[in-house]
């Protein structure tokens, strides 16, 4: 059995489990997977969820996007220059431990209940994790190989971008996929905390009516979304850039 | 000319590894370095390919009484294969030419891939091939640039019989085709005799030059002259070693 038919067969699993827990319990405790579908499609013709969605995708890609910047080049550095890593890492490690809630309350009090500071408390939440994962990726590059780079003259550019940076794969999909499911997370309560529009505001207007159709369905699309993401982006270029690691015939050839 | 002067070179613990190695090579010179394991060789290698720079001495390339300036570009094969696992055998090929064509880069690739028997894995990953495999592109990598110098790393170690007397007439072609000057690592005396023109023994760690020998032209292919040269060249270590009196020579 293909791996896209297991994973279509844990779909049907999940939506099966949920609709016996439906008919277990009452539905107005817990809506079934039909009424959740039709609460979507009502809230995208009436224009609401698209709209709301777009707003948190969009603060959500800035908040990937710098926290993966910032924590990609700090940890590499850390790597690279002991003096830094000293510098820096106990206020990475500090940074680690403060619980995100802290982190989003104090950006809120110091920068305003505005779109930077919610961009600002994502990434500095996430920033730390990228740096350690990346700073251990740095330290794992094999100095042999970049030694090929050196011995036969190579350009910087393709000394980097050839021997280095492959080996850096492996963590850096680590990081993107640890810090994208983590960041979805955090901006929610970021929207929850002092937002005024984007999926995290809406959960919190339907939990004050108690609305757990609403709260769904909105987390349902929301985390849809993030599965597409991780099926066609993240697993494709995982597939390209780690193809390497699979033989064309499964197993390793004979002299 | 090409001029090796190490004065000194310390592991970071200070204690010496090679110390006081001159040594001269005349362009398109074939030489075979033979230390025991452990003396240095591999350091030395590494220096020659310009990867080690802390030492103290200086590379130098000269014609005649003129400075011809920096040391030259190196194909380089070390001691293991070094493959890069994430680029195709081609692509590893390729990538070491950086200044020449893609498409002239292939079909040179190509040739060697041949040359070595193993067109047939152009396409293939380092990791779906042996490590005797992984050795012969790696020997293709290092004859890929076409630079004045060639620098092998016991490049014939652990492979079977017929692949060392090809690979070993390969290596010779593109030292003769291309005026490649060689600079041959091996421990193996017999083998040494086959490749070289000229000998270098050093001692063991500090590596200091300790004795030349020079190998007649005419002997690679002549099995009774390279058993006789041997001969002497072991009788020759074995004096040196203290093994047997002056007399023995």
């Amino acid at each position: 059995m293909s791996a896209t038919t297991l994973r279509l067969l844990s779909l049907l699993l999940i939506l099966l489990g949920w609709q016996f827990v439906v008919w277990v319990l009452h539905p107005q405790l817990l809506p079934g997977p039909l009424e959740i579908l039709h609460r979507i499609q009502q809230e995208f013709a009436e224009g609401e969820l698209s709209a709301q969605l777009a707003i948190t995708l969009k603060r959500l890609a800035w908040g990937f996007c710098l926290a993966m910047l910032c924590g990609a080049a700090l940890g590499l550095l850390m790597a690279r220059y002991s003096s830094v890593n000293a510098v820096l890492d106990l206020p990475v490690t500090l940074l680690l431990n403060i619980p995100a809630l802290v982190v989003i309350i104090l950006c809120f009090i110091w920068i305003g209940l505005n779109e930077t500071a919610a961009i600002t408390a994502v990434v500095v939440n996430k920033v730390p994790t990228i740096a350690v994962m990346l700073r251990e990726g740095g330290r794992a590059v094999d100095q042999k190989l970049l030694e090929v780079g050196q011995a036969f003259q190579l350009p910087p550019w393709q000394r980097f971008s050839k021997i280095y940076f492959p080996q850096l794969y492996p963590h850096l999909l680590a990081a993107i996929r640890t810090g994208l499911s983590l960041v979805w997370k955090i901006i929610l309560v970021v929207e929850l905390l002092g937002c005024s529009n984007g999926i995290g505001f809406k959960l919190g207007v339907f939990f004050q009516y108690f609305d757990i159709a609403g709260i769904l369905a909105y987390s349902v699309v929301f985390a849809g979304i993030m599965l597409l993401v991780d099926a066609f982006f993240i697993r494709r270029w995982e597939a390209a850039t780690l193809a390497w690691r699979q033989t064309p015939e499964g197993r390793y050839a004979q002299d | 000319m090409l001029k090796i002067e190490i004065d000194s070179k310390r592991y970071s613990d200070g204690k010496p590894i090679i110390s006081g190695l001159n040594i001269e090579l005349e362009q398109g010179e074939r030489v075979a370095i033979v230390a025991p394991s452990g003396a240095g060789k591999s350091t030395l290698m590494r220096i020659l390919a310009g990867i080690d720079r802390g030492y103290t001495g200086k590379l130098s390339a000269s014609s005649g009484s003129q400075d011809k300036g920096n040391w030259p570009a190196a194909g380089v094969m070390f001691q293991d294969a070094r493959l890069l696992p994430w680029l195709t055998i081609e692509e590893n090929l390729v990538l070491v030419t950086p200044g020449l064509p893609v498409s002239e880069a292939k079909a040179r690739a190509a040739r060697l891939l041949q040359s070595v028997g193993l067109e047939s894995v152009a396409g293939r990953y380092p990791g779906a091939l042996s490590g005797g495999m992984q050795r012969r592109v790696a020997l293709a990598r290092a004859l890929m640039p076409r630079r004045g110098l060639l620098l092998l790393d016991e490049p014939l170690v652990s492979l079977d019989l017929p692949s060392v007397e090809r690979l070993r007439d390969l290596i010779l072609a593109h030292c003769r085709d291309d005026g490649l000057t060689l600079v041959y690592v091996t421990h193996d005396i017999e083998e040494a005799i086959r490749v070289a023109d000229r000998i270098m023994f050093l001692s063991r760690s500090p590596a200091a030059l300790i004795h030349q020998e020079v190998v007649a032209k005419n002997i690679h292919c002549n099995q009774s002259l390279i058993d006789e040269k041997l001969k002497k060249i072991r009788a020759m270590k074995d004096v040196m070693e203290g093994r047997l009196p002056c007399l023995a020579l």
